[in-house]
């Protein structure tokens, strides 16, 4: 399944910082369904366009930005996800703001459009369990599967992923214990995102492919805002450690496991 | 007369070889579990040996005996008995049970302890084989006798052989728990930093312990090359050995794409494509031999690919698309097995090409795809027929997104 990408086609792109300041400038992370765009970070530029944070493709750490326009030349999003930046653009245009609601807005319009396929479709109009409980089903996930792996690098990243994965069901117990607050839900937002589709990406995997997904996932986590580090419970979302150099990888998993991943995301709260 | 489990009757094994050819997927897999459930590995062994391209692909979840632990690090060596040849660094399955017999008599308690701890294991249980095979590899490598066990020319084996095959065993027995892991992780490319101090201390055994053990391991390895690279690179003299290992992994690889179902086609034919590409780094001018082994395995498998092609395009999509037409509410179950079925087409196809550039697989999709385009502008935005953007997803993955995006 793994392909690779020739490094020097994002190499003129900027760097984006390993350490935002805000969330604004961490981005939102976007449920594509192109398996290279999956998981990368959507923020306003800027002249109020659409920039796309991608992990360095040369398997450095860091990430790439590069406006949609660019993204859409060189990386050959599906439908759906052209869809999905149609229907983003529309509201920001609206509020000169891109956070997760507004993510979760965009990909019900353009799940409901059928480019998604039909089971993101069905699942446009549904709602079900909460990202808390999948960040706990991930972590004890990632906890068994490294009892299973062979690789001692591997077992390693594992450990680390469940670690931070534990820190952000820690992080959601303490926001929510200030639920009085008016910015509880805006918070816990920012704290959860990107990490149900990385859940997500593990849940819907086939066996072979995990060890490809773990190390795509690593480079996906999407970097705490230093804003977000000083909320109640969030000291601890830092950079996760050992974080590995990674090969580049076109496709870590088919597109078909992207769709099942947005089709379950829409319907998470 | 009760015949020796050992040796089976021609004709009867013949007979069943031949019922396990003409099984369905489903009859084959009750059929592997119930041979899995005999005590004698014989008969059971020389069925399998009739439908093994199509076990691979099919992946029969296997109990994990004691003697398929044992013999787990030599599985790429283990041949047929029939196409068994002293000399080639191979082991006859035939061997298996003799020398499994052997080792129960002469470690019991280790073996009992551990047939307790493998009772109701499942093959693949990775970690589990790894811990026990840690206790029984080494201990049936200092096991080994040094005359043929009972059994051995009972299974037909020739008792002047059994040092070569015991040499074999005992080298790759060895090294297992270090090759194990290497194994597992091969699927993934070549682990650098594990393999390069495994194969020191293999070199520790000689040139003919590193070519056994990089040829146990290269069937396994999604960059095979580059796995004989890195262990051709530890020394000069590794390269030789490094080397033989990779000619005789060519020499009897096979695109191995017979027997699969459509989706397991697509997803083998394009691990085949990413092995061959790895393997064209091992081509040099000294080695024009290798140039004509990479180019028939392109070919052959090309072939294969552009004969599935034309026998299912129909079968799997035109006219399974037109069922969906014509239905005035078609599920959202066949929509997707359609889709479904799109995607290994076209994941063949692009094999194809990638093995052959021939450009003889577009031709195959040419009129469908020509079908769907036309199709995509004239179908309903909503309603529960089969509707714009089914169709827009159908172009999209048999064209691609640029295409799609043209009437999108």
């Amino acid at each position: 399944m793994v392909e690779l990408l020739d490094p020097p086609l994002l190499d003129a792109f900027a760097a984006a910082s390993g350490k935002p300041a805000r969330c604004a400038e961490r981005g939102v992370a976007a449920p594509f369904t192109t398996p290279l765009l999956f998981a990368a970070r959507l923020r306003l530029g800027a002249d109020q366009g659409i920039e796309v944070l991608v992990p360095n493709p040369a398997g450095r750490e860091g990430w790439f930005v590069l406006p949609w326009a660019a993204a859409r030349e060189a990386l050959q999003p599906s439908l759906a996800d052209q869809a999905l930046i149609g229907a983003l653009t529309t509201l920001v245009a609206d509020t000169a703001e891109l956070q997760p609601l507004q993510m979760r807005q965009a990909a019900r319009q353009a799940a409901s459009t059928g480019l998604a396929g039909r089971a993101a479709r069905r699942a446009a109009s549904g709602t079900s369990p909460a990202g808390a409980e999948t960040m706990r089903g991930f972590a004890q996930a990632l906890n068994e599967w490294l009892l299973t792996c062979p690789m001692e690098e591997d077992r390693r990243r594992a450990a680390a992923l469940a670690a931070r994965v534990a820190s952000i069901s820690a992080a959601i117990t303490a926001l929510k214990a200030e639920a009085a607050r008016t910015d509880t839900a805006f918070r816990l937002a920012w704290v959860l995102d990107g990490w149900v589709l990385l859940a997500l990406l593990w849940h819907f995997s086939p066996a072979e492919a995990r060890t490809a997904v773990l190390r795509r996932s690593m480079a996906l986590a999407p970097p705490p805002a230093d804003e977000m580090l000083r909320w109640p419970g969030c000291a601890d979302l830092g950079r996760i450690p050992g974080a590995p150099a990674l090969a580049p990888q076109t496709r870590f998993v088919a597109p078909a496991i992207c769709e099942a991943v947005l089709a379950e995301w829409l319907v998470i709260h | 007369m009760a015949r020796d489990p050992l040796n089976p009757d021609p004709r009867i094994l013949r007979e069943l070889q031949s019922a396990a050819r003409q099984a369905t997927n489903g009859q084959l897999l009750r059929l592997a579990s119930a041979l899995d459930d005999l005590p004698h590995r014989a008969v059971a062994e020389g069925v399998m040996d009739a439908v093994r391209p199509r076990l691979r692909h099919l992946r029969p979840s296997r109990p994990l005996s004691l003697s398929r632990l044992l013999f787990l690090p030599l599985d790429p060596l283990l041949v047929a008995p029939g196409d068994w040849r002293p000399g080639r660094g191979l082991v006859p399955r035939s061997a298996i049970l003799p020398m499994t017999e052997h080792l129960r008599s002469a470690e019991f308690a280790l073996v009992t302890a551990l047939e307790a701890r493998l009772a109701g294991a499942k093959l693949t249980d990775v970690v589990l084989a790894a811990e026990q095979g840690a206790l029984l590899w080494p201990a049936a490598s200092r096991a080994l006798p040094r005359s043929p066990p009972a059994g051995w020319e009972e299974a037909g084996l020739p008792g002047q052989h059994f040092a070569a095959v015991a040499k074999i065993c005992a080298t790759l027995w060895r090294h297992a728990p270090v090759l194990w892991p290497l194994r597992l992780a091969g699927r993934d490319g070549p682990p650098e930093a594990t393999l390069r101090p495994a194969f020191r201390v293999i070199a520790a055994d000689g040139p003919e312990a590193v070519e056994l053990c990089l040829g146990a391991l290269l069937p396994y390895a999604a960059q095979p090359a580059c796995m004989v690279a890195v262990v051709a690179g530890l020394s000069q003299a590794l390269a030789p050995p490094a080397e033989r290992a990779l000619d005789r992994y060519l020499s009897g690889i096979t695109p191995g794409l017979e027997g699969a179902d459509l989706e397991a086609m697509a997803d083998a034919a394009a691990r085949f494509a990413r092995t061959l590409k790895d393997l064209d780094s091992a081509l040099t001018r000294d080695k024009p031999k290798r140039s004509q082994q990479l180019q028939a395995l392109r070919m052959s498998a090309a072939q294969s690919c552009s004969e599935r092609l034309e026998q299912e395009m129909a079968r799997r999509l035109t006219e399974p698309l037109a069922v969906l037409l014509a239905a005035p509410a078609p599920a959202d179950a066949a929509v997707e097995a359609l889709e479904q079925a799109a995607m290994a087409l076209r994941g063949i196809g692009d094999s194809t090409r990638r093995l052959h550039a021939s450009g003889a697989s577009e031709r195959l999709f040419a009129p469908v795809i020509a079908q769907i385009t036309a199709l995509a502008v004239r179908l309903p935005a909503s309603g529960a027929g089969f509707l714009r953007a089914d169709a827009l997803r159908l172009l999209e993955i048999l064209a691609g997104s640029q295409v799609a995006a043209r009437l999108g």
